[in-house]
């Protein structure tokens, strides 16, 4: 077998499993199992990464959503749910119909146009390790957005604080 | 082989052996892959009991008793005989869990450390996988360990062991932060993130010379990591008893304690391979017993620890390390910044 | 690296930080030498940006542009957010709980709206939007013991992570049609593939929630009237300008486009903002849903600007941005001080304003004039700017859409005027003014009356900035 079939066969098998963890996020009625399949579904997309030779985008992908993301989420659920975890994420059967109709027409545009167009796809995929170049853009090149995203974080963790606060009673 | 590394001699005869039968020589990377990971899928199982009779002997001496002193020479045998026991215990499984969530928990627990061990270097050209981004792939894998907490917290349907979980999520989560950051110092100095390099660049002097403050600062947050006394309020028997793991027997309870004592090893290996110098070391001992010697040191100062302090409550716990080790470990970054910038300017 | 080009920048993200020290080590008795604090350093911040015109030329491999149309947009922001914060001070003061980060975000959010105006690229602007928005998710929610506030504030966060999704993704298609994220590069849209297209489109739904246009525009009346009242008034006028801004740099600072190929998107959401916004105007009671549906109006009046795509028409944008800041924090000055005496929302309880508080009727009054667009506002101007614009290229039908909605518009202003100045107040007792509120009003009367009567003082500016933009 040559490198690309096996490629192509790694491919097919971990976007299978980010799609179908991803459907049983959406349709499990448990909400703890539907964060964990997003977990899983999360942790496989750092699969596609590591095809791609984009090991440090993996890796971040690993520690961002396989570490932090979905704590996040099932600490969430934990601390607002009470017990009866069995029924806690509802499927909203009454729409059904409309909303699998406009993702449907959304899908069917989307897919249409990537179809359509054409990527310049040679030379994007370097086997080089992705560290320095990525360091250097964004000390470099993107150093603008690299600052104005500690600042962001700054006013989201300030903001975090004092919304978990609250208010005083008057 | 120019190197007579006994460890070297194996792997490149294994390779010899592959290649004969194997097309190509991505399979044979391939098969030395799987090499690599049984050996260190063996390596944690034997470690496992030696350090588990190690820590009841430490405790013991500690503690100015005995320890295991029955079954074989100093009571050797003692933990062959406990595994033993775990194995054929019933699989009980409590009613009320969550089923999967449940069973998982203790797998998912385990597989972080397994894989944390492809980047260890044991010695010179002995990394099992020599990543680029070695020790952001220890973080990131490390991450990961949380999760399996937090599925046995809540799985277990026990309010203790979600108490635990809980306790797990919050504690490694803030205590990931100092441990990137005193790591950040070493990779600062180095410039690279690979393991074998960062070993390599301390043949001339260890970095736990240069970097005192974020060697505390790992250790510290290292233990908090792996859940280990002073930081062991996941488990927290006398409050929380056992916490996630209440509810599990048996074999699946042994994948616990498996699991903690796979990343106590994996701590202290990252901890001689970024302070200690690594495989560094007189040479008439190959690198690799070097290392497995300093990370046993490592583990024995953990091990001092764990017997030593007393437990601490959880707002002591989240204090220690927003009011004290991120600042600190910030500062160090920031020293550590101005002093490769001072000793470049002098021309160095 | 030319540092130059981020003065403005680098003073502010300093100026917030300082803030941010200061209202950590002051306790809460040190509110009101907060709000004197930022109102020194915004002024500060203002005068900085006069010495940024003329500069024109961009940095930073492409990813920030300081043109004039740049300087002259974080003016707009700068003081809008300036007679916020004069107007709002003792709003401010009265939130229980602490308060003084309160400032802080909002210079946070300033921030993000320079880089916005500034950005030269699509991770640049992306960033900088984020910025803005999670500032604004918080200022939103800021009044911590009031239900509305919270719900307000959960209502943005999750119809704004949406819609930032919507961009996020729109900008990767552009991406990856165009393989660059600087707007100098892209490829014109006459060449470009479908999924450039696609991209293009999902930046303008993303880039429609953020400037309120319709069918975008649900979140904004539910959420303008649950924010606290300066917060509103930040949002309506400053977020909504940055929006632009940034919309404008997206789809007319690349490389020319062919204009008939995606402006008539611009074109149809122009025309259903200005028809839906004024219309559903018309039967609210509440003065901030009002305002709210007044402000989606606005922004189709400000895109048919867009759709000119030509120095007339940013010109029209820049020039009715500003107006339109004005006259409507001076509208919302006067909805803070008499929500605040009457501790009530509703049109019904300005009937006899003019008795109570002869100051507020008249900005008031004024201010909804111009918003109107009857001369001799400076309102009009601006309308009439940008009308001209689209019609100077021989396009009727946005300007003849424009005109009928404005005089539909005038209903439900008037209606407003008509209960100040006809009905009898059901308490007499004087409203107070404090010199804030009263520096802030008389402000907004001011500018909106002058630049009425004398446009060009402005209008000079907003014309070099806007070909600036076009690099002449």
């Amino acid at each position: 077998m040559s490198n690309e079939a096996v490629y192509g066969i790694m491919f097919y098998l971990v976007s299978a499993v980010v799609l179908l963890s991803a459907v049983a996020a959406v349709t499990l009625r448990n909400l703890i199992h539907a964060a964990l399949f997003l977990a899983i579904s999360f942790v496989s997309v750092a699969g596609i990464y590591v095809l791609l030779h984009a090991d440090f985008l993996a890796a971040v992908q690993v520690l961002i959503y396989g570490g932090a993301i979905p704590v996040l989420i099932a600490f969430g659920v934990m601390l607002t749910r009470t017990p009866g975890a069995a029924g806690s994420n509802p499927v909203n059967t009454k729409t059904y119909i409309w909303g699998l109709g406009i993702t449907g027409a959304l899908f069917a545009v989307i897919m249409l146009s990537l179809l359509k167009s054409k990527f310049a796809m040679q030379g994007l995929i370097s086997k080089e390790p992705s560290i320095e170049g990525l360091a250097r853009l964004m000390l470099g090149d993107f150093l603008i957005p690299f600052e104005f995203a500690a600042i962001l974080l700054l006013a989201a963790m300030i903001g975090a604080i004092i919304l978990a606060r609250g208010g005083e009673a008057k | 082989m120019p190197n007579d590394d006994i460890l070297l001699r194996i792997g490149a005869s294994l390779r010899e052996l592959f290649a004969g039968v194997l097309p190509g020589p991505d399979a044979v990377d391939v098969a030395m892959y799987f090499v690599a990971l049984i050996a260190c899928v063996a390596l944690i199982f034997t470690n496992a009991v030696i350090l588990i009779l190690a820590e009841r002997k430490v405790a013991g001496f500690m503690q100015s008793r005995l320890g295991p002193h029955r079954l074989g020479p100093y009571g050797m045998f003692q933990t062959v005989a406990d595994v033993i026991k775990l194995l054929t215990k019933e699989d009980y499984r409590p009613q009320g869990v969550d089923k999967w969530v449940w069973a998982m928990a203790p797998v998912v627990l385990f597989v972080p450390p397994v894989m944390v061990y492809a980047v260890l270097p044991f010695g010179k050209n002995l990394v099992p996988v020599d990543l680029n981004i070695g020790i952001f792939y220890f973080v990131a894998v490390s991450s990961v360990a949380t999760i399996a907490f937090l599925m046995a917290g809540w799985g277990s349907n026990n309010k203790y062991s979600v108490i635990g979980g809980m306790r797990a999520v919050a504690q490694m989560v803030s205590y990931e932060i100092p441990l990137v950051f005193s790591i950040l110092g070493v990779v600062m100095l180095t410039g690279s993130l690979q393991t074998s390099v960062i070993v390599e660049k301390q043949s001339g002097i260890w970095f736990i010379l240069l970097q005192p403050v974020a060697f505390v600062i790992y250790l510290i947050a290292a233990a908090a990591e792996t859940n280990r006394m002073p930081f062991d309020l996941v488990e927290g028997e006398s409050e929380i008893i056992a916490g996630p793991f209440t509810e599990y027997s048996g074999m699946r309870w042994a994948m616990f304690f498996l699991a903690e004592y796979a990343s106590l090893f994996a701590v202290s290996a990252i901890a001689s391979t970024l302070f200690l110098g690594g495989w560094h070391g007189p040479s008439f001992l190959p690198g690799w017993v070097w290392f497995l010697g300093k990370t046993y040191v490592m583990i024995f100062v953990f091990m001092w620890v764990r017997w030593t302090f007393p437990r601490l409550r959880v707002d002591q716990l989240m204090a220690l390390c927003w009011k004290y080790l991120i600042p600190v470990s910030l500062a160090n970054i920031l020293i550590t910044g101005i002093g490769i910038f001072a000793y470049r300017a002098m021309g160095g | 690296m030319n540092f130059n080009l981020l003065s403005t920048e680098i003073a502010t993200a300093l100026f917030g930080s300082v803030l941010l020290i200061l209202s950590l080590v002051t306790g809460k008795d040190a509110r009101r030498g907060l709000g004197h604090a930022t109102l020194a350093g915004l002024l500060v911040l203002l005068l900085i940006t006069f010495t940024q015109y003329g500069i024109n030329s961009g940095g930073f491999s492409g990813t920030w542009i300081l043109d004039d149309y740049a300087v002259f947009m974080k003016q707009v922001f700068i003081i809008a957010a300036i007679l916020v914060v004069f107007a709002g001070k003792s709003y401010v003061e009265d939130f229980t709980g602490n308060c003084n980060e309160f400032y802080v975000l909002m210079v946070f959010a300033l921030l993000g709206m320079m880089g916005m105006a500034s950005a030269g690229d699509l991770i640049t602007l992306y960033v900088s939007l984020e910025t803005m928005t999670i500032s604004f998710y918080i200022l939103v929610a800021y009044n911590l013991t009031s239900g509305k506030s919270a719900e307000a504030g959960l209502k943005y966060l999750i119809l704004g992570a949406l819609s930032s999704a919507v961009i996020l993704y729109g900008m990767s298609l552009v991406y990856g049609a165009a393989g660059t994220t600087l707007f100098a590069k892209m490829p014109p849209v006459s060449v470009a593939s479908p999924v450039l297209l696609l991209g293009a489109v999902m930046l303008v739904a993303g880039f429609g929630f953020k400037i309120a246009a319709v069918p975008f525009h649900m979140w904004s009346p539910d959420i303008y009237e649950g924010a606290p009242t300066p917060v509103t008034a930040f949002l309506a006028v400053a977020s909504k300008a940055a929006g632009f801004a940034a919309m404008l740099r997206v789809f007319l600072g690349g490389t020319p486009v062919a204009p008939d190929n995606w402006l008539g998107i611009i074109a149809v959401l122009a025309a259903i903002t200005m028809i839906i916004g004024n219309l559903v105007a018309i039967p609210q009671t509440g003065i901030k849903r009002m305002l709210a549906y007044s402000s989606i109006a606005q922004a189709g009046y400000i895109l048919v600007g867009l759709m000119a795509a030509d120095p007339a028409g940013v010109n029209g944008v820049l020039f009715y941005s500003m107006i339109y800041a004005v006259a409507n924090v001076g509208a919302f000055a006067v909805v803070i001080a008499v929500e605040r005496a009457t501790g009530s929302d509703e049109i019904a309880v300005f009937g006899g304003l003019w008795q109570r508080q002869p100051l507020l009727a008249s900005v008031m009054t004024v201010c909804l004039l111009s918003l109107a667009g009857i001369p001799p506002m400076a309102g009009f101007v601006g309308k009439f700017l940008l009308f001209s614009a689209i019609m100077d290229q021989g396009i009727y039908w946005p300007a003849f859409i424009g005109f009928v909605m404005s005089m539909i518009s005038v209903y439900y202003y008037l209606r407003v005027a008509l209960v100040i100045w006809r009905d009898e107040p059901k308490d007499p007792a004087p409203i107070a003014v404090e010199s804030g509120m009263r520096l802030a009003v008389m402000a907004a009367l001011a500018v909106t009356v002058v630049l009425g009567v004398y446009p060009a003082v402005l209008s000079d500016l907003s014309l070099a900035a806007a070909k600036s933009f076009f690099g002449m």
